[in-house]
């Protein structure tokens, strides 16, 4: 994947998002965009770290801020105390629609994941993210997930940290969108 | 610092920050040749040939930087500004004795965060470093290896991986795991909106190039910051999911605005200036020639050789001699015949076309021969910084909300070609003829 269709799928994804209902800031599709990558198997070009409390792409971060400067993304204050929504432009909007040639932005599991995702907030998506980071890579190491999830995230008390853990099993084994 | 024992028995003028003082200890890093090579690295590669006084060096920015850090650094451990919510998820903070230990090595981090640069700082990075180098990963090999026998010396020792993650920050360290309080700590050195980093080479570049943009109240900024949670990220965010990060008390929010404006004009003015911007492609072009294999050597002892006196030299060098290595990049740089701007895309032509100078530069070079042009292309999203902002009620808000002027700090877009003075003319002429077919947008542009 090019940096150019890599660019198309942030903005497509976004928008699928804010249809769909969720509030779509940057740590929304942060969290969205890895879920996407580990489900389908598929690089959208952007290699994450487990950052804190979540997995966390610098690279992507780095493609927002592009993406803002190109006028294609646009940052939608809120009201105090949350952080802000993005928004495509309209150019944005025009650039999604000329990639759709190219670049595969209508696959059915795609959407579907983003339709189960859409009404989660922060909290949930950073769970579910986390739980698939651990399980990606405690995969045959003998650590215990639940463990190495609650490490990471103590706020989780173990019943939240086997659920996340159930739901990113489900999900990295195509059982459910 | 924070229940501070050290003492700073040498101290050295800068016009920055007044005197800056470090201990015995640190003077043994300060007097190692990875940081005396830094003596020789300008600061602003080759915008002195655009600001004549911008010849200030990587040397005391890396000294400018360690004092931002320590003032950072007491602020932010001091137990006024500690909410028990940050002192729940920041253990690390109620142990006097680490604290100080941080502080140390934080000050050591701040010191080596620039040791990997390269001659002419940024100007000749990119294309001349291996594939999957970085400057950044230079420091660190720098920090662990050439510093080694250092490190041996100081007393008491110090974890130097904790230094490179700390100089580094996650981004450019992405095979280690930090922790809620090493990312605190990576953040006031280079984080995007209060890393002293950017705080000092704001301040230092403004003075040297006499370009007073770059100013602002970093006294008030720096004495108003504070750790905090994250503003909620939507309305549905009742755990503390996120992360703690640098953020400040509304009262001195204008503080951040002029911090970041200061940003945004220092970038329009100097660092994107279209000319200083044709200089360092002709060094980059020159660097080509005159390195062997055309790439900059990456292991550590080889990196530690080479500095703006040796490439500046050659350049000398080179621009005398027809059939020296570089030659005709090395006499445009030494005698001031840059390739000139032909374009520079203005926001209507980048509305057609997002790549307008790739379109321009491919039209030129089918017409008149590739070699003949060059392109530089910049950006940055100036207005989207969005941090905590601790509100007099004690709850926390985001700065996008609070602030009337982040969200509209415009972004940068820089897209430029330039032509060889002797087809200059020309190019132009067809150019102001064919512009807006060149710009036709392509079935993958947007519009």
């Amino acid at each position: 994947m090019n940096t150019e269709e890599s660019k198309a799928i942030v903005l497509s994804l976004v928008d699928s998002l804010r249809s769909k209902g969720s509030w779509a800031g940057q740590t929304h599709l942060q969290k969205t965009v890895y879920i996407l990558q580990e489900a389908l198997e598929k690089s959208f070009g952007f290699d994450f770290i487990m950052y804190i409390y979540g997995p966390f792409s610098f690279a992507l971060k780095d493609t927002i801020g592009e993406l803002l400067a190109d006028d294609l993304l646009a940052i939608e204050p809120q009201p105090p105390p949350y952080r802000p929504k993005l928004k495509l432009t309209e150019r944005g909007r025009a650039f999604v629609e000329n990639h759709r040639l190219t670049a595969d932005l209508s696959d059915e599991r795609l959407e579907a994941i983003v339709t189960r995702l859409a009404n989660r907030g922060v909290a949930e998506l950073e769970r579910l993210s986390t739980a698939i980071y651990v399980l990606r890579r405690s995969n045959g190491s003998g650590n215990n997930p639940a463990q190495e999830l609650m490490r990471i995230k103590p706020h989780l008390d173990p019943t939240e940290a086997e659920e996340a853990l159930a739901e990113a099993k489900a999900m990295l084994n195509g059982q459910m969108p | 610092m924070a229940g501070r024992k050290e003492k700073y028995e040498h101290e050295v003028r800068d016009p920055i920050h007044g005197f800056i003082r470090y201990t015995g200890e640190e003077r043994k890093v300060l007097d190692s040749k990875p940081l005396q090579r830094l003596r020789y690295i300008n600061q602003l590669a080759t915008a002195y040939m655009v600001y004549p006084g911008a010849t200030h060096k990587r040397f005391e920015h890396s000294l400018g930087v360690m004092e931002l850090a320590t003032r950072v650094f007491d602020v932010l451990t001091n137990s006024h500004n500690l909410t028990d919510e940050i002192r729940t998820v920041l253990p690390e903070l109620d142990d006097a004795d680490k604290v100080r230990s941080w502080g140390r090595t934080l000050r050591l981090a701040a010191l080596c965060h620039d040791l990997g640069h390269l001659p002419f700082s940024h100007a000749a990075e990119g294309e001349l470093l291996p594939a999957g180098i970085s400057h950044e990963m230079l420091t660190g090999k720098i920090i662990r290896e050439a510093l080694k026998a250092v490190w041996s010396l100081i007393d008491p020792p110090v974890d130097v991986e904790r230094i490179v993650k700390l100089a580094l920050g996650p981004k450019e360290n992405a095979k280690a795991d930090y922790t809620p309080w090493e990312a605190i700590l990576s953040e006031i050195i280079v984080g995007d909106a209060f890393g002293v980093d950017r705080m000092d080479y704001l301040l230092r570049d403004s003075y040297h190039a006499g370009v007073p943009y770059g100013h602002f109240d970093h006294w008030r900024l720096i004495d108003n910051l504070r750790i905090l949670t994250q503003a909620p990220s939507d309305s549905g965010a009742t755990e503390s999911a996120e992360a703690p990060a640098l953020g400040m008390e509304v009262g001195a929010l204008h503080t951040a605005e002029a911090l970041l404006l200061a940003r945004y004009y220092m970038f329009r003015q100097i660092y994107f200036h279209p000319i200083r911007l044709i200089y360092d492609i002709h060094l980059k072009d020159f660097l080509k020639e005159w390195l062997s294999d055309g790439h900059f050597p990456e292991k550590p002892e080889d990196h530690l050789r080479l500095t703006d006196n040796e490439v500046g030299a050659a350049i000398w060098k080179a621009a005398f001699e027809k059939s020296g290595p570089g030659h005709e990049h090395a006499r445009r740089l030494v005698l001031h015949d840059h390739f000139r701007l032909i374009y520079s895309a203005a926001r209507n032509d980048r509305e057609k076309r997002t790549e307008a100078g790739e379109a321009v530069l491919e039209a030129l070079g089918r017409q008149f021969d590739e070699k003949n042009f060059r392109r530089a292309r910049h950006r940055m999203a100036a207005g989207s910084e969005d941090f905590p902002v601790l509100l007099k009620d004690g709850t926390v808000s985001s700065s996008i909300g609070q602030s009337d002027v982040l969200e509209k700090i415009p972004p940068i877009s820089v897209d430029c070609v330039y032509a060889d003075p002797l087809v200059c003319e020309k190019a132009n002429a067809w150019l102001a003829a064919n512009l807006d077919d060149v710009l036709v947008p392509k079935k993958e542009d947007p519009t």
